[in-house]
């Protein structure tokens, strides 16, 4: 007898990471927290950590309304064209 | 986790920070999302209830996860 | 020695079939703890054909994950649920409904917080599919109520991957989550029905979907007037494990609903008298450790509500913030009130017309 699975009919993707840095020295760093305590003070203590200690910029803090949906497109899109490299976070 | 397997397919290097309760729904959404062993920075679950001095502390302990993730070390 | 008769040997081989495509089930992952109804190729062609679209229909996509629920999808589950076909148009307009961003089905079902969506449906298609709006509301026994809630929790699980421990971190998580769908009560509502108060033509049916926390009855056999009731009612929606900005649902028994009626209460004076007593002292929020200057901005600021009181954190952000209704059996002074997630989250409860073939 034949059953139907009942998981979802979507195409799997396969996806690669970035391309690594080199160097971070002077690069620009985007920040986007999720809205949960202490994780904006969390970001930006690495962030300023980049900066004392790398010459970074904090170019971007952009702000998610909703940590459980992805940040929405306009706001990915606004801070990829600003950023070298992303720091985010999840979880309380 | 969703987004920062977003910014990777734009081609943007990206740490997330996760605590450690949450590794295996950010592993499960990182495999939605394509990628079969996305690192990421592990902290110790929670955060939220850490004061200034703590944040500061667990942020210069975790650098080298960040560094490392980005392909530096 | 018996004698096997042919009727006999029919039942225990389909019986021996049955069993096996049960444990089937089970071994794939697809079920919610409880045995599935296997979706056979007939069966859910069957379902689909409840609604005229092509069964590759997208009705909602998962933001996170990229994930789609096609009405085939949908189908499938609802066989697994034990759904008739009649029922599959309430499932999809949930599912359509759920799907708005505002609503957030993603956060509140991934979320420590553990909360179910609930279903209230509203209109003459609660009796034409017969759904229970009366004795037992929200306990077990009536297909349509029990099957579509389940239907829900399945697709979250199989289509979406919501699965405990791995996407879905509720801590305590909830009953709700097995199933958690009602039907609202018309007979002797005194107020508007929901479908009709949300706007919809005469006729047609709503379903609304809301994140709901949990369940919390709220009894008073002594209370005899509209004040007395809602109070109890508010106290329960202010309970330091329950008050949040988040928005509520309360379901009015037969015998509160008739004190509130019959003293000519409207819906909108309840909801007003509901907000303005559903409050904490910001003291008493920060002496458990609750109160947030960003949540009080949030409801003291720009456009804060007239009956939103200085040094309070009420219950919500408007009196339109708290659904209310009427559902359960004839006797008892047992009203409920389902707490929210998270609203800093973002769910906002959303509702959608029922469409029939």
């Amino acid at each position: 007898m034949q059953l139907y699975s009942p998981m979802s009919t979507t195409p799997k993707r396969k996806s690669v990471r970035a391309p690594v840095l080199s160097s971070i020295d002077g690069l620009r760093i985007g920040v986007l927290e999720n809205g949960k305590l202490n994780a904006e003070e969390m970001l930006n203590e690495f962030a300023s950590l980049f900066v004392q200690r790398h010459g970074c910029t904090v170019r971007t803090l952009a702000h998610k309304s909703n940590a459980s949906a992805p940040a929405p497109s306009a706001t990915l899109v606004k801070v990829a064209q600003e950023v070298d490299f992303l720091i985010t976070g999840l979880g309380d | 986790m969703a987004d920062g397997t977003i910014f990777e397919r734009k081609g943007i290097q990206t740490a997330a920070i996760v605590t450690h309760t949450f590794t295996r729904p950010g592993d499960a959404m990182a495999r939605v999302q394509g990628f079969s062993d996305y690192q990421y920075v592990l902290m110790t679950h929670p955060i939220s209830s850490l004061d200034a001095q703590q944040v500061r502390e667990r942020a210069e302990q975790a650098l080298p996860q960040v560094l490392s993730i980005l392909g530096l070390r | 020695m018996a004698v096997v008769t042919q009727r006999e040997f029919v039942a225990e081989e389909a019986a021996l079939g049955a069993r096996e495509l049960m444990e089937y089930c089970y071994e794939r992952g697809w079920t919610d703890g409880l045995p599935v109804v296997p979706p056979t190729i007939d069966r859910v062609k069957a379902m689909v054909a409840a609604d005229r679209r092509p069964a590759e229909t997208v009705i909602a996509q998962h933001p996170a994950t990229g994930l789609d629920l096609s009405l085939h999808a949908a189908a499938v589950n609802a066989v697994m649920a034990g759904c008739l076909p009649d029922y599959f148009p309430v499932l999809v307009a949930a599912f359509e409904a759920m799907n708005r961003p505002e609503f957030n089905f993603h956060g509140s079902t991934a979320s420590t917080g553990g909360s179910a969506p609930l279903l209230v449906v509203s209109g003459p298609l609660t009796d034409e599919i017969g759904m229970n709006a009366d004795v037992n509301l929200f306990g077990p026994g009536n297909r349509a109520n029990a099957t579509i809630g389940r239907a829900t929790r399945l697709i979250l699980r199989n289509v979406f991957q919501m699965l405990p421990g791995i996407s879905d971190k509720s801590t305590q998580g909830n009953p709700g989550k097995y199933s958690f769908c009602i039907a609202e009560r018309s007979r002797g509502n005194p107020w508007p029905l929901l479908c009709e108060a949300q706007g919809y033509p005469k006729g047609t049916s709503s379903v609304t979907a809301y994140a709901g926390g949990g369940f919390c009855n709220v009894e008073n056999h002594g209370g005899n007037t509209p004040e007395q009731v809602l109070a109890s009612v508010a106290d329960a929606m202010a309970n330091y494990g329950c008050i949040t900005l988040g928005q509520s649902v309360v379901i009015l028994a037969p015998e509160h609903m008739k004190i509130i009626g019959d003293a000519g209460w409207t819906r909108e004076r309840a909801q007003d008298f509901l907000f303005s007593q559903a409050k904490r002292s910001v003291e008493g929020m920060t002496d458990v450790g609750k109160y947030r200057d960003r949540e009080y901005d949030t409801q003291h600021g720009d456009g804060a509500h007239a009956l939103a009181e200085q040094g309070f954190i009420h219950r919500g952000l408007t009196p339109q913030d708290i659904l209310i209704t009427m559902g359960g059996g004839d006797a008892g002074g047992h009203s409920c009130f389902i707490p929210s997630w998270s609203r800093g989250r973002g769910s906002i409860m959303q509702h959608a017309a029922i469409k029939r073939s």
